[in-house]
């Protein structure tokens, strides 16, 4: 075989396992669930629906 | 992570603006020298890019030196734009948005300072050398592979920099635009590494290069900007996104199913069906995270349209988020073998990657700089008037741009696949649509240098001190 396609698939192989395991380590920490709490992270103070900005 | 890590995703309100506030501190200096680098290649790469669009019309103009021929001014306008304008602005948002979403500072700015450093100086010297017709001739990868080296290392001293703040971060959750920037910068390396590798050859070097070519939009591009939506319309908004689990099903399925798409690019070149029909597969399945992300973001939205009146930010990322709906299914259209045969080879697939890098990405992107800039230098848009400006001329100007574009392409197409018409038919048939990308690339331009003018100004601090945001006061409205 070609080593370039050997390079490309070993390449491509480490990928998909490095995604996988970000996967299932996200599932095993819970990142799935208690949705509605991570939803608030980008909130940090009072802030209204329909202001146009927060105030620093 | 730190020994000391809190794991809190909702402190006590004085602990959280505390927090914010270092957060923003320590995030300073390098966002705002990758803002001010980014606004600089934008206006390059535009003032490139309506050149070499104006060679259409005038094709003798500039053609007396070697590095103002069409090959050399496209090229610079596309890495200027691609690398300089969107990649660095992304990476300014990232770098901005991480420490906010992970409740700590930076780690090291210095690091993040010299990767933009560094990432300007692969880039002056990346498309010093095309100019001068020095090029690896590959699209997307034009500059020099011993220059990219400047860009590996620079993109190293930035991934370790965010990487590590997230390490110690004190939340519990990620938030979606955290997975979005951590996935971007794990793949953009690898990506772009591969596909400099000096290695491939023929055919394998074409299928390398679109796999690279459509990832850099898909796997960089994409994540960040998608990113930056997923934080400024809820936080604008003041109310959650609609649905957080539906949020994370996009990311998870554009993580699957992105990277096998640029094979489509290659639709009847001489290689393996099952590589085409798989990377079709996957460009139709795109259909999965961009309907999740649509329907997310647009559920947000119903009954706040209003908002858009009061908030340039709002206006410019739901502008953004909704043509990216558009574009990608538009993409997922463009890689079926039956509409591919026509539009392959034409300028539809022009008016396409515009539409993505301009329509979606960067119009998400000047949202974010209207909220973040003024909170980094302390003082506020100074006119009401030259926003809405930009945003009415970004938006017409692309708009023409991919209207004309995306039909002359599907002429075009059609004329050539008419073996009764001679080759120069369609060459004709697309001249008046060429003549009005010049006008969209003009209004995009002066868009362009109307937002670079007006943020001079706001970060010199120049014009009457305002207290209120931009369009918040009475009679500002658009």
């Amino acid at each position: 075989m070609n080593p370039a396609a050997v390079y490309i698939i070993a390449i491509c192989g480490l990928g998909g396992v490095i995604a996988c395991a970000a996967f299932v380590w996200a599932a095993l920490k819970g990142e799935f669930t208690d949705a509605s709490e991570a939803a608030l992270l980008v909130f940090d103070d009072e802030e209204r629906p329909g202001e146009s900005e927060e105030q620093a | 992570m730190s020994a000391a890590a809190v794991y809190l995703d909702s402190p006590p309100p004085e602990v959280a603006l505390a927090e914010r506030v270092a957060a923003d501190q320590s995030a300073r200096r390098p966002v705002l020298l990758f803002f001010h680098s980014a606004v600089v290649w934008l206006v390059v790469g535009s003032v490139f890019g309506l050149l070499a669009s104006l060679k259409f019309q005038f094709p003798d103009a500039l053609t007396g030196s070697a590095a103002l021929t069409f090959g050399r001014i496209r090229t610079v306008h596309l890495n200027a734009v691609a690398y300089g304008w969107a990649g660095m602005s992304l990476i300014g948002l990232a770098v901005w948005m991480i420490p906010r979403l992970v409740r700590a500072p930076l780690y090291r700015p210095g690091l993040a300072v010299a990767a933009a450093w560094g990432w300007n100086l692969w880039l002056v010297l990346g498309l010093g050398a095309v100019l001068a017709g020095w090029t690896d001739g590959l699209e997307w990868l034009e500059i020099p592979y011993p220059i990219d080296a400047i860009v590996v290392v620079a993109g190293g001293l930035m991934a370790i920099s965010v990487l590590m703040t997230v390490a110690r971060r004190k939340t519990k959750h990620f938030y979606v635009s955290v997975w979005y920037v951590l996935a971007a910068m794990v793949w953009f390396p690898i990506i772009f590494a591969t596909a400099n590798l000096p290695i491939f050859g023929g055919v394998e070097q074409a299928a390398v290069n679109w796999w690279y070519g459509h990832n850099a939009l898909g796997l960089f591009i994409t994540p960040l900007a998608l990113a930056g939506a997923y934080y400024f319309i809820p936080k604008v908004l003041g109310r959650p996104i609609q649905s957080y689990s539906l949020s994370l099903v996009g990311f998870w399925s554009l993580a699957f199913f992105y990277s096998l798409n640029g094979i489509h690019h290659l639709i009847g070149g001489p290689l393996p069906a099952w590589l085409i029909t798989t990377s079709i597969t996957a460009s139709v399945m795109m259909v999965i995270p961009v309907a999740a992300t649509a329907v997310n973001f647009h559920t947000t939205m119903v009954g706040r349209f209003s908002a858009l009146k009061h908030s340039p930010t709002l206006r410019f990322v739901v502008a953004g988020s909704m043509i990216y709906t558009v574009v990608s299914l538009q993409g997922s259209v463009e890689a079926l073998r039956g509409f591919n045969r026509v539009v392959h080879f034409t300028q539809y697939t022009v008016g396409h990657a515009h539409l993505g890098v301009y329509g979606f990405a960067s119009l998400i992107l000047f949202g974010c700089l209207y909220f973040i800039v003024p909170r980094l230098v302390d003082w506020e848009w100074p006119s009401d008037k030259l926003i809405r400006w930009h945003f009415w001329l970004a938006l017409a100007g692309i708009s023409i741009y991919v209207i004309a574009l995306c039909t002359a392409g599907w002429l075009q197409g059609r004329a050539m696949l008419d073996a009764s018409r001679p080759f120069m038919d369609s060459v004709e048939i697309t001249k008046p649509y060429l003549v009005a990308r010049s006008v969209g690339g003009t209004l995009m331009l002066v868009g362009n240098a109307i937002f670079a003018w007006h943020y001079w100004l706001v970060v010199r601090r120049r014009g009457k001190e305002r207290l209120e945001p931009a369009w918040s006061a009475p009679g500002a409205l658009a």
